[in-house]
């Protein structure tokens, strides 16, 4: 797959992650967290769309991580690993949020941040993704994005897009895997 | 199909692993899969391929610094967890420690109370003390040991009936006929124990007579109180005859 090198930063993770799990290494999460924190804070904030939440969310992650740093057994991706157990815990407190009527936002607003997500300025680095994203058609790059950036449920965008669930839903998966064939070419 | 053949299927997990890291499934189904990977290397090499195609989308995202308290109720938290998870024997050392003090303790009362009435089974002497009328009233019996502050001598009433047990009395041992006697102790209850240190046994050992006087002056048999005879005892061929 034609992905971008991995930054240094990122190089860290998988060593800590295992100081953590073999060794309860205090200063492996504390040194994780310092490099971590602040971008899971963002994932989860663009979610939740709640500070407070995000905050107390991220606490919940961290420990998550101290107590199941043994479940990332070093392959693949340690930041990959961290950003799906964020998101993770994110959805399901957004989904929680939406049930109990808590979450009433407009999706109208996150369209200008779309643009940016995609931007072809972007960092060396994520080229390559966002030139995959920009060969998607905009209503399914819309979705993808929105669904995977913004957290929205397949059944919260068919509401605010009023389209059928069956389209969203075959919509993302399609844009998905061409998404997936342009990387790995 | 079987669940090892099903997820050989690599579109399959392509499609589930889409699922899993777009965050299109339940806590229940996520939670199932997350136990899936842990067996089926195709749906773990599929999510880790998933995962790692759209991190990038999470690194644009703008770090947003987290307020200090997090860190402070993260590093709160994982310091007693850090406790529990240290070797049993480490985190329970000061229990330990209490625990094999007490059971030395406990030990050392056992022996203490299993080698003292050995030892004060049976007396080295015996003296049946009476009034002038021939009535024995009070029986002296000592308790030799070799170690050091153990020797003893026990007096006791033969009668209380007619005794004045708050009265002090004073004992004496007689070496011999003539010889002046020496002062051992108070009688001052109706049972009296008095410790002998070791160079007071020595006089013991010479002791023929006991004398018992109301004060503290020196006794002569015909002036004192009570009197008796000391009557070593020898046990060894007595314990041998049982």
């Amino acid at each position: 797959m034609n992905l971008p090198e991995t930054p240094n930063w990122q190089l860290e993770l998988s060593p800590l992650l295992k100081r953590i799990a073999q060794q309860r290494d205090v200063q492996a999460m504390e040194r994780l967290y310092g490099l971590t924190s602040a971008r899971l804070m963002g994932l989860m904030l663009r979610i939740l769309q709640d500070e407070g939440a995000s905050a107390d969310l991220l606490q919940e992650l961290y420990l998550k991580v101290w107590y199941q740093a043994g479940q990332f057994y070093g392959q693949g991706s340690a930041w990959g690993w961290l950003c799906v157990i964020a998101r993770n815990l994110a959805l399901d407190s957004r989904r929680r949020k939406v049930r109990e009527g808590r979450i009433f936002d407009d999706i109208s607003p996150l369209e200008d941040s779309l643009v940016a997500d995609i931007s072809p300025e972007s960092s060396g680095g994520e080229r390559v993704l966002y030139r995959c994203l920009r060969h998607l058609k905009p209503g399914v790059r819309r979705l993808i994005v929105l669904s995977y950036v913004h957290g929205f449920s397949h059944h919260e965008l068919q509401t605010r897009l009023a389209q059928p669930l069956g389209t969203i839903k075959s919509s993302i998966r399609r844009g998905l895997m061409e998404l997936k064939r342009c990387l790995e070419q | 199909m079987s669940g090892t053949v099903r997820y050989q299927d690599k579109s399959l997990c392509d499609a589930l692993a889409a699922r899993y890291v777009a965050g299109d499934m339940t806590p229940a189904c996520r939670r199932r899969l997350e136990a899936l990977c842990c067996r089926e290397p195709c749906l773990a090499s599929a999510v880790r391929c998933w995962m790692e195609a759209l991190v990038p989308l999470q690194e644009e995202l703008p770090p947003i610094p987290p307020p200090a308290r997090v860190w402070a109720s993260i590093n709160h938290r994982i310091q007693p967890a850090r406790q529990a998870s240290l070797p049993f024997w480490q985190r329970v050392w000061p229990w330990r420690l209490a625990a094999v003090m007490t059971t030395g303790c406990a030990l050392l009362l056992a022996l203490w109370i299993y080698v003292r009435p050995a030892q004060e089974a049976l007396p080295t002497f015996i003296a049946p003390l009476r009034y002038q009328n021939g009535e024995v009233v009070l029986i002296v019996s000592g308790f030799q040991s070799e170690q050091v502050g153990w020797s003893r001598l026990v007096a006791q009433w033969s009668d209380m009936d007619g005794q004045d047990t708050t009265r002090m009395l004073y004992l004496w041992g007689q070496i011999g006929e003539g010889e002046s006697p020496q002062f051992l102790g108070r009688i001052v209850s109706s049972d009296t124990e008095l410790s002998v240190p070791p160079e007071r046994w020595h006089v013991l050992k010479e002791t023929k007579r006991f004398l018992v006087s109301v004060d503290n002056r020196q006794p002569t048999p015909d002036t004192a109180l009570y009197r008796g005879p000391c009557r070593r005892l020898y046990t060894d061929s007595i314990a041998s005859s049982f």
